[in-house]
């Protein structure tokens, strides 16, 4: 979109040169023709122009005002609305407006109070008791009870994705009484107030819940600000402020704390393209973009209508190599592409700017409260010397990398190209495989097709929650000390005591070359000036939000 | 008549069935897996087990095929995969967009293409041939992306004059639903009228050459009588073999510009029920194009015979 962008702004400099008379129509028509006709040349021109480094801050917001519909463009069509059934980034963007858990994160991605009013752990640390809130109702008007918070979490056990991992360490979930649950487990699991407040674990009533099962939920009911109306695929899903709404008391933080539904409804309207999304940020007809273009921040942050705010932590990215099958099965080898890679060439092929991006070895982010760096010495310390010596021990006589990229993240493909050249440039030759994400996904699962591909993990993630520790998944990392550690640190309630052994696991990832982290990266919202009170988190949510 | 139009229809049924099984085998060949996508990027992959065996994803071939083909036969497409709903209301709730935007792209091609190839005709070798036959040559040789992407620049975000994309139903007035389809529908049309020009003074050319025409001017019929009555009335045969593919084209083949005008149509559907490995959305999608195809050409040469009186309907007549 370089060349977009770039013919925009001379176009919106000859527009207003026009509108005050400084240029009669002819010339006008003129200029703008040579304009439209010549995209290769301004992409040309626009590629080569510098980005700065700061985005445009919100100005200080007055009083927060009531009313009025928020108009979201909204990057992908969610499918199916149940933050139980799927993990899709799409779906939780969307209902994280309209569904609560027990726990909520706060402003620091760790987990706070929501719909639980407290929250006892045994002295063997086997024995959670939670006591609900009270008075907090359903948006069908019925009040929240401890049958429904049964419920929810049994289905969150069978089909979450999280509640399913943690489902082992459970032995049963009871009511104690009308406003609290008791869940007994089998090991002292320290880490449960984080399980409960990732979004599968969100609590619906309970006839919704029975009626769902393992199915998608038909009933979209829940707790939350705003409360589900309509939803027609690709076109818009709507909320409503949901007046009834029991907010808790104590200060506002994240996506927890007190929570107030300024808008009287919130429209989500799906554009899948970001130049679509971004131009109708720019005349008004949206009041929020999300996932804008990063190249089309240097013209929007020109737009003194416009406020644009990078969401940091998002994710971060890594190499992952197959270790079931072929030469990657070898440490030495993947102690190699250690060696090899030179993250900064490649992250800014990808990224364009160190504004969007970040180098840091922490496989959680430095916005957390388990950020570490150890590992750092095995992090972009690029050495072909060492890394030629490595593939000399590791014998690697030439075969090729089969390497596995798709164009639908125009990120991912570049990161892909760049590394491509950097292990040829250490004597190793690279197949590089385009293919759709769906072909991808299904081909990554055969250890026989595949060497290297490259995917994201969310940046703000507890450390062991994250996917590639399942020796399962691609990549088939099988280590008996992560599996120690990743016990321990589950069973850990003292928070000292559990960094400690996240860095333990940290550093494992890097010496075992479990993967190669390639960096971290910044996604774009935009929205209107008078936005205010957005918080920019992970999840892009419109309560405490308002236009004014 | 009857008897061809019930043939015809006899005809029909195998190229459907040939279609419905081309698309679910070429899909199931092509790597993917719908639950994948649906349950989203952190699930277990026991989680998606469960979930393809809950759809029959499990099951061999020959029996998904034979299962899917049983309900299509009873008139039922099936459940979309990743919508959640059926493969029927998910095509109805889409049909409103890529009708109305097929219809008003078909006027402006209609409309411009005829005007532009008659005016070409007529004044061979003037300076309206060659304008004429310049723009025909623009429109066939722009990409639609292209021209849509510039339309939106110039009309929606310098200009403000029209909307940047997006749609508006018809319940929400006619007014607002043509103002944001224009653009798409110049965009389309403008295609489609490029070539519906070429062709039509290539037969325009042809036809005022013909005795009739050059009698119907000796007798002193008025040119505009010659042209309008005489000539484009024979001319009008061969184009409206084109315009009827192009409206069946429309239908399901608008798939770049209902993406880029993020128009909520059939076409972009289609893109994206590929792109999610969507199988029961695909083929039923595909069966409804197929389906218009065979209609519409079906509808031409029925046309045809009330176009030209000589055709005869006993026998198929020519395409």
């Amino acid at each position: 979109m370089d060349g977009r962008d770039a013919i925009d702004s001379r176009l919106r400099g000859l527009t207003e040169r026009f509108r005050s008379g400084l240029l009669s129509r002819r010339e006008f028509v003129e200029a703008a023709g040579v304009f439209l006709g010549g995209t290769a040349l301004a992409s040309l021109i626009a590629a080569g122009g510098p980005l700065q480094a700061a985005h445009a801050a919100a100005a200080p917001a007055g009083p927060p005002k009531k009313g009025g519909t928020l108009k979201v463009a909204f990057w992908a069509e969610p499918g199916v609305l149940d933050p139980v059934f799927t993990t899709r980034y799409q779906t939780l963007d969307v209902v994280c407006n309209f569904f609560e858990g027990l726990f909520a994160d706060s402003a620091k991605y760790s987990p706070k109070p929501m719909l639980a009013a407290s929250y006892e752990t045994s002295r063997d640390g086997k024995l959670v008791t939670i006591g609900l809130r009270k008075g907090v109702t359903f948006h069908n008007g019925k009040e929240m009870t401890s049958a429904d918070v049964l419920a929810s979490l049994k289905r969150w056990q069978a089909i979450g994705a999280n509640g399913s991992m943690v489902a082992k360490r459970i032995d049963e979930i009871r009511a104690k009484d009308k406003y609290t649950i008791a869940v007994a487990f089998n090991k002292a699991t320290g880490l449960f107030p984080t399980y409960l407040s990732l979004p599968d674990s969100t609590i619906v009533p309970e006839e919704v819940a029975n009626a769902a099962g393992k199915q998608a939920m038909k009933d979209l009911i829940g707790t939350g600000p705003f409360k589900f109306v309509e939803h027609l695929p690709d076109r818009h899903i709507r909320a409503v402020r949901f007046d009834n709404y029991a907010a808790r008391t104590d200060e506002s933080d994240g996506m927890a704390g007190r929570k107030t539904a300024y808008f009287d409804e919130v429209r989500w309207l799906v554009a899948n393209e970001a130049a679509v999304r971004a131009d109708g940020l720019t005349t008004g007809e949206y009041d929020f973009a999300g996932i804008l273009s990063w190249s089309s921040y240097e013209r929007l942050k020109t737009d003194p209508n416009l406020a644009l705010h990078l969401t940091k932590p998002y994710e971060w990215l890594a190499i992952h190599l197959n270790k079931k099958q072929g030469m990657f099965t070898n440490l030495k080898m993947r102690r190699a592409i250690q060696k090899i890679a030179n993250l900064e060439p490649a992250n800014r092929a990808a990224f364009r700017s160190p504004e969007f991006y970040r180098l840091d070895p922490g496989i959680t982010s430095r916005e957390t409260a388990l950020y570490s760096d150890v590992g750092k010495e095995l992090f972009n310390r690029p050495n072909l010397d060492e890394a030629k010596a490595l593939l000399k021990e590791a014998g690697y006589q030439g075969a090729p990398v089969v390497w596995m990229t798709n164009k639908e993240s125009q990120a991912n493909y570049d990161l892909a190209l760049t590394f491509k050249g950097q292990l040829e440039a250490a004597g190793m030759t690279v197949d590089l495989q385009v293919m759709d994400s769906a072909t991808l996904r299904a081909r990554r699962e055969k250890p026989e097709l595949w060497n290297a591909f490259i995917t994201g993990h969310p940046a703000q993630l507890h450390p062991i929650m994250h996917v590639f520790l399942n020796a399962r998944w691609p990549g088939w990392w099988e280590n008996e000390k992560k599996d120690t550690l990743v016990d321990a640190i589950l069973s850990e309630a003292d928070p000292k005591k559990a960094y400690g052994l996240v860095e333990d696991l940290q550093r494992l990832v890097y010496e075992d070359a479990a993967l190669v982290k390639t960096g971290e990266y910044f996604i774009l919202h935009g929205a209107r000036k008078g936005l205010k009170g957005y918080a920019s988190m992970l999840r892009p949510f419109f309560f405490n939000v308002w236009l004014e | 008549m009857y008897a061809y139009i019930a043939r015809r229809f006899l005809q029909a049924i195998p190229v459907m069935v040939l279609v419905a099984t081309a698309v679910f085998l070429l899909l199931r060949l092509t790597p993917g897996d719908p639950t994948d996508i649906l349950l989203g990027p952190e699930a277990t992959p026991e989680r998606a087990a469960e979930l393809r065996r809950d759809l029959g994803l499990d099951k061999p071939l020959p029996v998904q095929w034979a299962v899917w083909f049983s309900h299509v036969l009873r008139g039922d497409l099936g459940e979309s995969i990743f919508l959640r709903r059926p493969v029927t209301q998910a095509i109805w709730e889409r049909a409103e967009p890529t009708l109305m935007l097929t219809f008003l792209s078909l006027i402006i091609a209609v409309m411009l293409g005829l005007s532009l190839g008659i005016a070409a005709a007529v004044r061979q070798g003037s300076w309206a041939d060659i304008a004429a036959m310049l723009v025909s040559l623009a429109g066939i040789s722009m990409p639609t992306f292209w021209i849509g992407l510039n339309l939106i620049l110039v009309f929606a975000v310098i200009l403000g004059l029209l909307p940047v994309a997006g749609y508006k139903p018809l319940s929400e007035g006619l007014w607002e639903n043509v103002r944001y389809l224009m653009l798409p529908a110049v965009t389309l049309g403008f295609y489609d009228a490029a070539l519906l020009a070429r062709m039509t003074r290539s037969m325009m050319l042809g036809v005022l050459k013909e005795h009739y025409v050059r009698t119907a001017r000796s007798i002193g019929v008025s040119e505009r009588r010659v042209v309008l009555r005489h000539a484009l009335r024979n001319a009008l045969i061969p184009l409206l073999t084109i315009v009827g593919l192009m409206f069946a084209g429309l239908m399901g083949g608008a798939l770049v510009t209902e993406t880029v005008f993020n128009i909520p149509g059939v076409g972009r559907l289609l893109i994206q029920a590929v792109l999610r490995r969507d199988y029961a959305l695909v083929q039923g999608i595909v069966l409804l194009i197929a389906g218009a195809y065979v209609f519409i050409n079906l509808c031409v040469d029925i046309l045809y015979g009330v176009l030209d009186p000589r055709i005869s309907r006993s026998t198929s007549p020519a395409t």
